[in-house]
């Protein structure tokens, strides 16, 4: 941090070098004439300078500097800036000189040299002895330069960078022109820092503005005390308002706000601005429908930013977060997870009927035991092949495939045949067929086909129609295996296939026990093309 | 209330190994089933057609609500019971008066029930 010499205004100058004019010389009064004349050019420039820094344009930094050049007899000025490691020239010129272009451009390089050559920090006044001294310096004298003031640029003891005036006079810069400059480096200062905070305001404004855009924010303030709300423009897109001047109304018909909001929502206005009056920062979450119909929903934040003597709330800053892709995700979850409950309560109550059933048919525990097991297992397989398909449907091929594997005896599938179209089963018609091939395959494990090496099940399907009406008609028949006896007693096996099949999928089925082998025929209306079920 | 026995119940359950379970309880429990629905369709049909003195619901079936059964059930003052996997939120207020037996449920589930409507 660069020293500072004790700043002396130049008014205060003028005041302190009042002198004793009764008992003054002629000479003298007339030197002190000059000199609050000069003062008093110096005040209107300052005044100028002071008055036109507040344009912020470069042309008129120039003349500022051509002026205070001229005013203390400097031949050339220079003003460097901080930026990056070396101070920056931004302004170099000569003062009065009548110059070519080409000494101009010398002098300009020299001049270079010698304001980095020089310390930045303090204001540095050289005469032509001091010049002369200092090696760093030499360049300025080649110019014919013997006297040499610079002077930093502060900003709240922070160094921006300094003005620098050299002159062709030996005896140039004194105090009082020191102090002058000194006035001026300060207007400077304070002009180079606010245009500084002028462009960060500008880029945080900016950084704001494409988080608010980019995070889908709408912010707005809300006044209570003159019942208005201020909207930001990302604010009135969000909710598709018609605010051309971003003024809007708190409380009657033209509430923009509480008319924005869902009709069961509006009574969160009343609890937002009870709330306010209590505490400092508060939630807020509720669903608008714009006036384009869409409905969206926002979550977001209020937050008192001035309070009345009574401790009422007097002005609220609000900030809200599109959440409508959110509320959808958990709407989705929340469904899912309601689905996912029924389906499990039903399964529960499917395991529950088939146990019971089991537990009422023939056999010892034993067997009972191993055909619950065998039935759950199979009832396991169709729901992994529903759950590879996301529960939107399995095909045929498939649901037969699983029916049958467990029961093939030999792995060179000569013992089942499957054939017939693709085709795409809804969960439910899949589970139901896959629980009674499972049972055609049990029986046919047990008595039929499936109990010998020779024995042959063949599968297949093929679309018919009945009364116009387009259905799917599925065969299972048996061929090798030990003669058929027609059995007296139908357990749950064939009540399922005959009217469970019936029941749920509004066809009918039929068990044939022939000699030769079982022969069963299923009917259902035809599952709809793998498109439409997908 | 009056005793059980003898009175005649329409069973309306999609599923078919729920709806023999089902059938097997309210034998247990001297009921008489009238009718067995898995559809809401055919449901409407044996309202139409068959006498019974109660039925017992399934509020989804295969995908659709139970309501439109439930609604005709209510015109014609014959009482019912409803039967779900998802909770008793699923039923509409209208019918919220309705006794509703989770899944899987006991036979003392669906007897307390069932007893409620006489």
């Amino acid at each position: 941090m660069p020293g500072r010499d004790s700043v002396v205004a130049p008014a205060d100058g003028a005041e302190n070098a009042l002198p004793d004019l009764e008992n003054a010389s002629r000479a003298e009064l007339q030197s002190t004439l000059e000199e609050l004349a000069r003062a008093n050019s110096r005040l209107a420039l300052l005044n100028r300078v002071a008055t036109e820094l507040i344009s912020d344009s470069q042309t008129s930094f120039n003349d500022l500097f051509q002026a205070i050049a001229k005013e203390i007899g400097a031949h050339y000025f220079f003003y460097q800036r901080l930026g990056g490691i070396r101070p920056e020239v931004l302004i170099l010129a000569a003062a009065s000189e009548q110059q070519s272009e080409d000494e101009a451009n010398a002098a300009n390089e020299i001049l270079i040299v010698a304001a980095e050559a020089a310390p930045p920090s303090g204001t540095l006044a050289l005469q032509a002895s001091d010049l002369a001294q200092n090696e760093a310096f030499a360049p300025l004298r080649r110019l014919g330069l013997k006297s040499f003031m610079r002077v930093p640029l502060l900003a709240q003891d922070r160094w921006l960078g300094a003005v620098s005036f050299a002159s062709t006079s030996r005896h140039s810069f004194l105090q009082t022109d020191q102090e002058f400059v000194r006035t001026f480096a300060d207007q400077l200062a304070a002009a180079v820092e606010r245009q500084r905070l002028v462009l960060q305001l500008r880029e945080s404004e900016q950084l704001y503005r494409g988080a608010v855009i980019t995070g889908r924010l709408a912010s707005w303030e809300t006044n209570m005390v003159t019942r208005e709300r201020i909207w930001t423009k990302e604010g009135i897109e969000m909710f598709g308002l018609d605010l051309p001047d971003g003024r809007g109304t708190i409380g009657g018909e033209h509430d923009e706000f509480r008319r924005t909001l869902h009709p069961e929502d509006r009574y969160k206005v009343a609890d937002f601005h009870r709330t306010a009056d209590e505490i400092d920062s508060y939630p807020a979450e509720y669903r608008i429908i714009r006036s384009d119909g869409r409905l969206m929903w926002m979550s977001g934040r209020g937050r008192v930013i001035e309070r009345g003597p009574d401790g009422k709330a007097r002005r609220v800053a609000n900030i809200v977060v599109d959440v409508t892709e959110q509320k959808k995700a958990e709407e989705r979850t929340r469904l899912l997870i309601d689905e996912l409950n029924h389906r499990v309560k039903n399964t529960l109550a499917t395991v529950q009927a088939i146990v019971a059933q089991t537990l009422n048919g023939e056999g010892s525990a034993a067997d009972r035991r191993e055909t619950i097991e065998a039935r759950l297992q199979s009832l396991s397989r169709s729901h992994n092949l529903l759950t590879r398909e996301n529960w939107e449907g399995a095909a045929l091929h498939e649901v037969v495939r699983e029916a049958l594997h467990p029961f093939i005896r030999s792995q060179d599938g000569r013992q089942v045949s499957v054939d017939g179209p693709p085709l795409l089963l809804r969960p439910k018609v899949a589970l139901s067929l896959g629980m009674a091939l499972h049972e055609l395959a049990t029986n046919a494990s047990k008595y039929g086909a499936l109990s010998v090496d020779v024995g042959q099940v063949a599968v297949w399907w093929t679309p018919s129609t009945a009364d116009g009406v387009p259905f799917l008609d599925l065969f299972w028949q048996e061929r090798g295996g030990p003669t058929v006896q027609s059995r007296s007693r139908r357990g749950f096996g064939s009540r399922l296939i005959e009217q469970g099949l019936a029941h749920e999928l509004g066809g009918s089925a039929r068990l044939d026990y022939c000699p030769e082998g079982l022969y069963c025929t299923i009917r259902f209306p035809m599952p709809p093309s793998e498109e439409d079920a997908r | 209330m009056s005793s059980a026995p003898g009175k005649r119940l329409l069973i309306v359950e999609d599923e078919f190994l729920i709806a023999i379970m089902l059938e097997d309880m309210l034998t247990e429990l001297d009921f008489d089933v009238a009718g067995t629905a898995s559809n809401p369709a055919r449901a409407l049909e044996l309202i139409a057609s068959t006498e019974f003195d109660a039925a017992i619901l399934d509020v989804n079936l295969d995908g659709c609500d139970s309501f439109a059964v439930a609604a005709a059930l209510s015109e014609r003052r014959i009482p019912f019971i409803f039967t779900t996997g998802y909770g008793a939120s699923r039923v509409l207020p209208e019918f919220a008066h309705h006794p509703v037996v989770q899944k899987p449920y006991r036979l003392e589930e669906l007897s307390d029930a069932l007893r409620q409507l006489w």
